[in-house]
């Protein structure tokens, strides 16, 4: 019974997805179509662009020329291509920062908690408020001018420790991450802390610790199973945060991803003999970055759900 | 006694960031917008071009950007138009998150389901993300309203779920219970009962709202979009160029960052944007544990009762019109608003009167500034340029300077015309190449 349960609500969801993907997509070139001419008549090199027209007619050909392979131009070609190598450099930079952060949030959370009177350490809210308070391009900027003030002490003929421009899956991936895993890394931290803490505080604890449980084995036998599904819902709000500061992130260590990619759509660019105008707010790049963004958020909800419907059984019945 | 460090150092930071937006202009060595073309270092003597590094030449401890302007004299100004932007756009995120939070908290069935999924679907999209495609559709030419549309889209949300929660916890009452059986209207409970609870709570989601406008702005600014942004400039035929005008945390952020070895200044404007939002969120968390009963916090007493004697006897000592001026806590903030606006102008106008005394500007390296009887050669090496860009160097800028005035004006009022505009460029690459380096 609960079973099937489950099978309908992530069927339900599943199905959701497509559709929603779609309407994603369709607003996403619909907001470029309609933004183009309205920026143009503002920004020096708009006024040279072909003028749109109607909408429907543009997205069915679009929609037509993308999903048929021998329909596809050569720039629609190379647009899916440049979209899918950022695409892949994105997820990557995702994966590692996403990881670290849980690891070392999820440690941080659980070494700032007291047993007894159960709360929270008092370094955790100045580190996590400090750590939220940091923009990932400070922290970025904080790295990058170490690394300069690095090479300016040791001297011409040294080398920077890790790269700070470009992309690559080598030390080129050290200080995106950092910078990219530094406020969702404090945001697990202190949720994990205070949701623990109030875990610790519940009467079972009392009654465990009177039958001579040690604190260890409460906490990791019955206070950490209750607050997993809790810390796996502020994982995926975290992942959004992440996915947000990807842009930033990816423009400041000119890392050839989504972020940069999108931020590329839609900030005009500082020349208007540069390359980057023919990206400026056009509809298709514009709809399928937002629509593999949108994609990302839909399936980490997913998987959330799942997850947290299989660890905690009370939630398994809503 | 437990002090509320949080709060105590985040209104330390404050009252540092709030000191900066008054008196920082006053304190400002040079013009924001004076542009510096070439430039002779008066104690080393050497020639410099924009950028200028950091620490490299007197007088521009943190640098310029490419136009040769004084970064430190930027940051100084640019504090004051950010923090406005930041308070208005706060403002409106507050006052949208609370009015939609007191109803999705208070209705019930149809209508607080739809705001309740309008809540959570603001929630799960990624603030900057939404700003950046509203304001790339607006153009920041709205100046402070394109700011307002693009963060207050979705921004409000935070403010609002936390508000539905403490609405729909108030809701459950006995005295609301009590007000709905002697009549009262829905609108009733919530302005008299509803709003009265949570006011102290707002305060405290302020101080976070400002904290979070501020981080997403500078974030805005960063990538390029900034208060008074897409100026363009000539710079050859049919090609314009995107700069800059007003300072403005935002596009300095954007600016300050022109050499790869040379990131000082983004450090210096991250960090004061850093200082500004850790000030504003240690307030918040300082202010959420003085709401909590658990936390221990008290008052400092004798603090809290001495102001609050004083109050009460100007209220007694100008009866009836101290009533009014002094018996509301509205009253009382506005008061300390004025004092503390009256504290930080009495000092820079003690400061410009000469009764405090700061360290001087650092000035006097103008090619105006130049001795004409006796101009300074540049270096050996470069004997070539005494007859053709010698020549240039004492006269281009002061030719130059009427322009380079023309264009700080129209950037101050986002009127430079790309037509009439002459390139700062043009004018750079009269000098001969070898200049290129420190001359």
């Amino acid at each position: 019974m609960r079973l099937n349960h489950m099978l309908r609500y992530f069927t339900r969801r599943l199905l959701l997805i497509p559709p929603a993907l779609l309407l994603v997509n369709f607003l996403g070139y619909a907001y470029a179509h309609f933004a183009r001419p309205l920026r143009a008549a503002r920004t020096p090199f708009l006024p040279f662009v072909q003028p749109t027209g109607p909408l429907i007619p543009a997205y069915r050909e679009y929609l037509t020329t993308f999903l048929n392979p021998e329909l596809r131009t050569a720039n629609q070609a190379g647009v899916l291509g440049s979209i899918q190598e950022a695409t892949i450099a994105s997820l990557g930079l995702i994966a590692v920062a996403l990881v670290l952060s849980v690891l070392i949030g999820v440690l941080l959370g659980l070494a700032a908690v007291r047993n007894e009177p159960a709360g929270v350490a008092r370094w955790l809210t100045f580190v996590s408020t400090s750590g939220l308070a940091m923009p990932s391009f400070y922290i970025g900027s904080l790295l990058i001018a170490s690394s300069v003030g690095y090479v300016l002490w040791a001297g011409p003929g040294t080398e920077l420790p890790f790269e700070i421009q470009g992309f690559g899956w080598d030390k080129h991936l050290v200080f995106p991450v950092i910078a990219l895993m530094a406020r969702p890394t404090m945001q697990i931290a202190q949720l994990t802390a205070g949701i623990l803490s109030g875990e610790l505080s519940k009467q079972y604890v009392r009654a465990g610790r009177s039958l001579g449980q040690t604190w260890r084995a409460i906490r990791l036998k019955y206070a950490m199973r209750n607050i997993l599904a809790p810390v796996i819902l502020t994982v995926t709000a975290s992942f959004r945060l992440l996915v947000g500061e990807l842009v930033v992130v990816e423009w400041l260590f000119a890392w050839t991803g989504l972020g940069r990619l999108l931020a590329q759509t839609l900030v005009p660019p500082l020349r208007t003999d540069s390359a980057e105008t023919l990206l400026f707010l056009d509809p298709q790049v514009v709809a399928i970055i937002l629509t593999i963004f949108a994609g990302l958020f839909l399936t980490a909800d997913l998987l959330a759900s799942f997850a947290v419907r299989s660890i905690d059984p009370r939630l398994r019945e809503r | 006694m437990k002090i509320n460090w949080p709060l105590v150092l985040g209104l330390l930071l404050i009252g540092g960031v709030i000191y900066l937006a008054i008196a920082g202009p006053a304190l400002a060595p040079r013009d924001p917008l004076e542009e510096n073309l070439i430039l002779q270092d008066e104690v080393t003597g050497q020639w410099h071009i924009p950028p200028f590094e950091a620490f490299a030449l007197t007088g521009f401890p943190l640098g310029s950007d490419e136009f040769g302007r004084d970064v430190y004299s930027r940051l100084l100004y640019a504090v004051r138009p950010t923090l406005q932007m930041v308070l208005v756009v706060a403002a409106v995120r507050l006052v949208l998150g609370t009015l939609i939070g007191l109803v999705a908290g208070w209705s019930t069935g149809r209508t607080g389901g739809f705001f309740d999924s309008l809540i959570s679907s603001a929630l799960a999209l990624p603030g900057l993300l939404v700003a950046l495609g509203a304001i790339a559709i607006v153009g920041v030419e709205l100046g402070v309203t394109a700011f307002i549309i693009g963060l207050s889209l979705t921004g409000w949300a935070e403010t609002a779920r936390l508000v539905r929660e403490q609405t729909r916890s108030i809701r459950s009452e006995v005295y609301v219970e009590a007000a709905q059986a002697l009549g009262a209207t829905d609108a009733q409970i919530v302005f008299r009962h509803v709003v009265r609870q949570i006011r102290a709570m707002l305060l405290m989601l302020l101080a976070f709202e400002i904290g979070g406008t501020l981080m997403l702005t500078a974030g805005l600014g960063f990538l390029g979009y900034y208060i008074g942004g897409d100026v363009w400039i000539d710079v050859a035929d049919f090609v314009a160029r995107r700069t800059s005008g007003s300072p403005e945390l935002g596009q300095m952020l954007a600016t300050a960052w022109v050499r790869l070895t040379d990131p000082w200044g983004l450090v210096a404007v991250g960090s004061v944007v850093f200082a500004a939002v850790l000030g504003f969120n240690l307030i918040g968390e300082g202010l959420r544990l003085r709401l909590d009963p658990e936390s221990g916090m008290i008052r400092i007493r004798w603090l809290s009762d001495g102001l609050g004697r004083l109050r009460l006897g100007l209220e007694q000592a100008w009866y009836p019109a101290g009533r009014l001026l002094f018996g509301s806590r509205l009253a009382v903030s506005l008061w300390m608003i004025a004092f503390g606006f009256g504290v930080g102008y009495a000092a820079i106008y003690a400061w410009q009167a000469g009764i405090i005394k700061l360290p001087e500007p650092q000035t006097g390296m103008f090619f105006e500034a130049q001795p004409t009887a006796t101009p300074t050669a540049p270096p050996a090496g470069t004997g070539e340029q005494e007859d053709t860009g010698a020549q240039t160097l004492p006269t281009a800028p002061v030719a130059a300077e009427p322009e380079g005035t023309a264009i700080a004006a129209s950037f101050r009022t986002g009127s430079y015309s790309m037509v009439t505009g002459i390139s700062l460029y043009q004018v750079v690459t009269t000098i001969p190449s070898s200049t290129s380096a420190e001359i």
